[in-house]
């Protein structure tokens, strides 16, 4: 019998419940008649997704920020659950407290400048150990949008305690998830709900409906009635059906009246900074207590404003398409980018049922629903998201986000100790489409549903989200900004020849002279055996255009150009740019 | 979003555009091989500026006559009070206000508007007559009032009051999703251009800008980019090859994917993106070559440096041999459910700025007469404030501008400042007297379109009697 491998959870009662799945199931499945949710079709058996160092390379480029010959050496021949399980006991990678101990070294009258919070996650994803967690964090950070483009630059630390949420509930549970977020003061500024009063009727004001409407629309249900595949539902006529209207939003705006920062004074921050990175506290004075309707939920009148959103999140948790539609938009950012109605089907299925069976037939999650180890597993270890490329369907696979890119890059050359700070391009990567944690609005860089018009993948139906940030202008400043790092022509602030983010090619250079073997460490490494024909015939050209003249002065520069140059032509090749 | 194949077009494009228009009409195709019969002479430019986030409209044009404001002024005096608290005290002050004067005030009996002092520029082309007023233009499909928009009666636009869709509707006519939008259809099967700049973007990709053979060009305000550093002697790209044309050939190969057979979708889609970064920014590269610098200068904001390159772009229109063009220019920040008072000032200092500063432009190139600026927005705002801001609406007020516009005129209407009358969809949010389809059709029929055309381009357009809102020369 194998040793169920201990879940860490502070509730003690999901991990009795947990070991009570776990006993059913290696008790053998089914038997005796007893109910339990039941386990999912079993993946892939023991050990295939590290049977070889490609693919161990292809799952580590879609469950970290990018392989390095380090992992692929250490992990190929084991065992992939023991690896999933190691993630989520890994504790969180926190910026609040960097960030907090930043503001307070700073001079009087100075700022933090807003470029910290995504130069501090810059570092964590080159180089922290939490690696699927942060993957999961900007995951995340793409669904429940906060953005710091606007005022909320001037409040790091406010940022920082959202980023937190994000990373302590990554492998947490998406009811806690939400529930955090509702009383985070970076929502509440966002989304404009810090001091939102109820209504009045004598001057007729209402209360503000942003969050009201955000949070059903775009981080938990959609607008439209999924399957549990996440296909629309229609109505007789053929129609897709909305679920809510707007007399739902003004019913639900009213659950988010009286929200503040905890202080004396409602709506005001007052003189502890503290409550600008601590939850929001309920002002019963402001909460609205008419009765709340919405989505065919009432909650009652006079209803105090805690238990009032703890009632509307459940209402909205449990609807139907709060599996659906998160599944989907979660395998969109980690592994598909128009996944299969069968594939969303699966993972909503671990998201409701709060489990997933690992290869090793270990149980990950509590068996709650929201539990999102089970549906991080469940994504990761899907056979759709680990079909070989040479057979899988023209329409698998998933664009690599512009930005992730140049963390792939910073990894796969072994930088272990970055600064993101010191690099002046790390400040804005606008020009490429999109910078961590800066989306331009609270519908993210691009839209989950994007079809890219005139496209292939238009042709076959299917969605393209990275595809609406790639046009003339982001690719080529893509090519340039990645270039600018390859060649480290990148501006660092310090005189620091080790400060900023910075590769260390000597894996590189010592084979550089043998093209073929440069070529297939790099594609191991970068693409995990995705390059075509062409790509590797042309660079091996380009070999021939810049001999190593061996034994000369010239010889390190020969080598050094010829692996830069591998890369420029590899990183810019379809072969990298879309993830298989 | 799911892929509901049921709903492909019957006559499918090469681009195979499955839309979800559902009632909202479906863009009806145009054979690939039909050029329009339409005028398409000389050179006509359509530039659409939209405000991302839905601009209130009622604290954009306001009212002015005594009773209307003093109603208007209580009703919002939650923002009044934030006004007020601004330095140099409240803008709007009836004192302060800035009194239209248009050539139709008689049709509104004793109503009267005014715009605020931030909107000074953009109230001087007014004046002259080259900036109209469109009063309560939205989405529609067929004419509605309030009795019909609470018995659910008429057919109403799908997925009212949400940005991303409504944003998709102005542009589409249907929520998002569409893959057709009628500013690109609008450039399609232009006989004699080259298809590549008739649709350009300084704002990122939208779906306004494509039709069924034309794809937009981005355009950088910073000017076409090209790849840094290739031959830069050993310091480039090619380091020690720098000098070898074949070497400099193999890399932008690589980089534009020549000649790769691939399978994968998303693969192909990439390297057609790459395709045409350089090959379209070369072009325009070299038809810069010969522009000759504007002494208009332009607002240093987003905006003001987008509508330059617009101007830049026109200026050199023969170079790239354009006859007709559609651009879009955006900007964002109207979602003010929160800090009205500040926001919306400042994003019209801005814009009105900005657009003068065009279209000085155009009158430096001598071409005002064939140049036409026009507004959009996702909705205008509720009446009813949440304290000192606004929530979602759906009809609004907006401007065109340009020398061929019959301008210091209020077109369609401007509903009390109110609620409870005929096109109050409840606390204020105003259901549209004019549809966009409408205000799009009188623009498309400057442009040169056919009656026939434009019914093709816009579905619900038969719904309304007036096909052209007669704004144009």
């Amino acid at each position: 019998m194998r040793h169920l491998a201990a879940h860490k959870n502070s509730r003690s009662l999901r991990s009795l419940f947990t070991l009570y799945i776990a006993a059913i199931l290696l008790a053998g499945c089914g038997g005796g008649g007893v109910s339990a949710p039941q386990p999912q079709p079993q993946p892939p058996t023991v050990s295939s997704v590290f049977n070889s160092d490609v693919k161990t390379s292809r799952f580590l480029g879609k469950a970290t920020f990018g392989a390095t010959l380090t992992d692929i050496n250490s992990l190929t021949g084991t065992e992939v659950s023991n690896w999933i399980k190691g993630e989520f006991n890994k504790p969180a990678t926190h910026y609040l407290p960097v960030i907090i101990t930043e503001i307070q070294a700073l001079a009087d009258g100075d700022r933090l400048p807003n470029r910290r919070i995504s130069d501090h996650f810059f570092d964590a994803a080159i180089s922290a150990n939490d690696q699927l967690r942060q993957r999961v964090v900007l995951a995340l950070s793409e669904i429940i949008v906060v953005s710091n483009g606007g005022q909320l630059g001037n409040n790091p630390a406010t940022m920082a305690h959202y980023m937190d949420i994000l990373s302590d509930q990554a492998f947490g549970n998406y009811r806690d998830l939400l529930e955090d977020i509702t009383y985070s003061p970076a929502m509440g500024f966002y989304l404009t709900y810090i001091a939102n009063q109820k209504g009045d009727p004598e001057t007729g004001r209402v209360p503000d409906e942003n969050y009201a409407r955000e949070l059903m629309q775009l981080f938990t249900l959609g607008l439209l009635e999924l399957n549990l595949d996440g296909t629309h539902k229609l109505d007789d006529q053929g129609e897709p059906i909305e679920i809510f209207n707007n007399s739902d939003i003004t019913g639900l705006a009213k659950v988010f009246t009286g929200l503040s920062y905890e202080n004396n004074d409602f709506g005001q921050r007052g003189n502890d900074r503290s409550a600008t990175y601590r939850p929001l506290v309920v002002f019963s004075a402001q909460h609205s207590q008419l009765e709340k309707a919405f989505l065919g939920t009432t909650i009652p009148a006079n209803t105090n404003g805690r238990r009032s959103i703890d009632q509307a999140l459940d209402a909205i948790f449990q609807h139907g398409n709060m599996a659906p539609f998160l599944s989907r938009q979660l395998i969109q950012r980690l592994t598909a980018s128009s996944p299969s109605p069968a594939y969303v089907q699966r993972v909503s299925r671990s998201f409701e049922e709060g489990t997933f069976v690992l290869p090793d037939r270990s149980v990950v999650g509590t068996g709650e629903r929201g539990d999102m180890q089970a549906t991080i597993a469940a994504i990761l270890l899907d056979a759709d998201a680990l079909q070989d490329p040479a057979t899988a369907p023209a329409e698998s696979g998933k664009i690599r986000e512009p930005m992730v890119r140049i963390i792939n890059w910073a990894r796969a050359f072994n930088e272990t100790t970055p600064n993101a700070h010191d690099e002046r391009l790390l400040g804005n990567l606008s020009t490429i489409g999109q910078h961590p944690f800066r989306s331009p609005s609270v519908f993210n860089f691009f839209r989950p549903g994007f079809i890219a018009p005139g496209s292939e993948t238009a042709a076959a139906g299917l969605t393209a989200p990275e595809l609406q940030i790639m046009n003339e202008s982001s690719s080529i400043a893509y090519i340039n900004t990645i270039n600018a790092f390859i060649y480290e022509r990148a501006n660092n602030y310090s005189d620091d020849p080790e400060g900023g983010v910075n590769p260390d090619y000597r894996g590189e250079t010592a084979i550089a002279h043998d093209g073929a073997a440069l070529i297939n460490r790099l594609d191991l490494i970068l693409t995990g055996g995705s390059l075509n024909a062409e790509t590797r015939a042309r660079i091996l050209s380009m070999m021939d255009q810049v001999p190593v003249r061996a034994g000369t002065n010239d010889e390190a520069a020969d080598r050094l150009a010829r692996v830069r140059l591998t890369i420029t032509m590899v990183m810019t090749a379809p072969g990298y740019l879309v993830q298989r | 979003m799911s892929m509901n194949r049921r709903r492909f077009l019957s006559s499918a494009s090469s681009a195979g555009a499955v839309s979800f228009a559902g009632s909202a009409g479906l863009l009806t195709a145009l054979g690939n091989s039909k050029a329009y019969a339409a005028d398409m002479s000389g050179y006509k430019a359509l530039v659409c500026l939209f405000f991302f986030g839905g601009q209130d409209a009622h604290d954009t044009v306001l009212p002015f006559d005594q009773s209307s404001y003093d109603g208007y002024a209580a009703l919002r005096s939650g923002l009044f009070s934030d006004y007020a608290a601004q330095a140099g005290g409240s803008s709007r002050e009836r004192a302060r206000l800035r009194e239209l004067a248009p050539t139709n005030a008689a049709e509104f009996g004793g109503r009267q508007f005014a715009l605020p002092e931030a909107l000074d520029p953009l109230k001087a082309l007014f004046d002259s007559g080259n900036a109209a007023i469109i009063g309560n233009v939205g989405p529609l499909i067929e004419p509605m009032v309030r009795s019909d928009f609470n018995q659910g009666i008429k057919t109403q636009p799908q997925r009212l009051f949400s940005h991303n869709d409504q944003q998709s509707t102005w542009m589409s006519s249907s929520p998002e999703g569409e893959t057709l939008g009628w500013g690109g259809r609008l450039v399609d099967n232009i006989a004699g251009q080259t298809p590549i700049f008739s649709a350009i973007s300084t704002f990122g990709n939208t779906v306004f800008l494509s039709g069924q053979t034309t794809t937009q060009f981005a355009l950088s305000t910073s000017g076409p980019p090209e790849v840094s550093r290739l031959r830069n002697n050993n310091n480039g790209l090619l380091g020690p090859a720098s000098g070898s044309d074949a070497a400099a050939q193999l890399l932008i190969d690589q980089y534009k994917d020549v000649r790769a057979i691939r399978s994968n979708l998303y693969e192909k889609d990439s390297a057609a993106v790459a395709e045409r970064a350089f090959s379209s920014n070369e072009a325009y590269r070299g038809a810069l070559d010969n522009a000759v610098a504007l002494e208009t200068a332009f607002p240093s904001s987003r905006l003001g440096a987008q509508l330059g390159a617009v101007a830049e772009a026109i200026s050199i229109r023969g170079s790239l041999n354009m006859s007709r063009q559609v651009f879009f220019v955006g900007m964002g920040g109207f979602d003010t459910h929160d800090n009205q008072a500040e926001d919306l000032t400042l994003l019209h200092t801005d814009y009105a700025a900005s657009i003068a500063a065009f279209y000085a432009a155009t009158q430096e190139l001598g071409i005002e007469n064939d140049v036409t600026l026009f507004t959009g927005s996702d909705f205008g705002r509720s009446l009813v404030g949440n304290g000192n801001g606004t929530d979602h609406g759906w009809g609004a007020h907006h401007f065109v501008v340009g020398g061929a516009v019959n301008g210091n005129h209020i077109y369609g209407d401007i509903p009390p400042y109110a609620t409870g009358h005929a096109h109050d969809a409840g606390n204020g949010r105003l259901i549209p007297n004019v549809s966009v389809e409408q205000y799009a059709a009188t623009l498309g029929k400057w442009y040169g379109l056919t009656d026939t055309e434009l019914t093709s381009v816009f579905p619900s357009l038969v719904n309304f009697a007036q096909k052209d809102l007669g704004f144009m020369v």
